[in-house]
């Protein structure tokens, strides 16, 4: 199996699963998305209500983004197993801080989401 | 999350607005959209929010009678990598529709449009009660399965 390594689907999975910065990344195109968009309904180009669609548009485009990365990684993984190329463990959660973080987010996402979404779109 | 949540009740309220779009419900005066219902906004969300805790509670019953579900995807009995690829697809497919929806929903507003919004809005108006329970209903299956106590 370790020559296997050599062949180009594996060095593709090497160079995808070993991106340490995908996630940094994708928080920056989101945060340079939101200053374009603020700044286009500043000056005037968009509305404020065509802004806040576009704003959740940048959102959900970024995890988009994100999620299909996972996604091509994990076929690339089983495809070509991640204990030859050595694919770190993805989507790991190590701290409890964290782990309790996570635990009451779907509550406050859902509750916070329900209520801002219902202002903004009133 | 609530994203899901909104795109699956925009999804049940433009239902509900093409079947009563026939019965002249649903006319536009001057452009603007029918926006009178009969409760008021907040009992929406206060019904969403009330299904989603409902939700979660009857999902305590289910784990206490079958803990296995408490492992995350990836884990213990959710390891196998079928499982875990299709949840992903999901998730990636749903994202993908979001974004493809909000952006729809920019451009109509700034082209003056139909958006979605209003289809919702006046499939409100035209089956509030359908509408009240659709919103109940959703909210209910996101509680009952994603927030499932650890």
């Amino acid at each position: 199996m370790g020559g296997r390594a050599a062949t180009p689907g594996n060095r593709l999975l090497l160079g995808v699963a070993k991106a340490p910065h995908v996630g940094k990344v994708g928080l920056a195109a989101f945060a340079v998305a939101l200053v374009g968009v603020a700044g286009a309904e500043r000056q005037g180009a968009i509305s404020f209500v065509s802004a806040g669609f576009l704003a959740f548009a940048a959102l959900t485009g970024t995890l988009f983004l994100l999620c299909f990365y996972d996604l091509v990684v994990s076929v690339l993984e089983l495809r070509y197993r991640s204990s030859v190329t050595g694919a770190p463990g993805r989507l790991r959660i190590a701290s409890d801080i964290v782990q309790e973080y996570v635990r009451w987010l779907s509550p406050l996402g859902f509750v916070v989401g329900i209520i801002v979404g219902h202002y903004f779109w009133q | 999350m609530a994203t899901g949540a909104a795109m699956i009740g925009v999804l049940w309220e433009v239902w509900a607005a093409t079947s009563s779009a026939t019965q002249g419900l649903c006319k536009v005066a001057n452009g603007a959209p029918f926006t009178t219902f009969p409760y008021p906004s907040q009992v929406f969300v206060l019904t969403a929010i009330g299904a989603y805790v409902a939700g979660h509670i009857t999902s305590r019953y289910a784990v206490e009678v079958r803990p296995e579900l408490r492992a995350g995807l990836g884990q213990e009995k959710f390891d196998r990598i079928g499982p875990v690829l299709v949840v992903k697809l999901f998730a990636t497919g749903f994202l993908l529709i979001a974004t493809i929806l909000n952006l729809y929903e920019a451009r109509a507003f700034a082209t003056g449009n139909w958006p979605i919004t209003y289809y919702v809005w006046c499939g409100a108006a035209a089956s509030p009660f359908f509408a009240l329970l659709g919103a109940a209903i959703v909210a209910f299956l996101i509680g009952r399965w994603l927030w499932i106590p650890r």
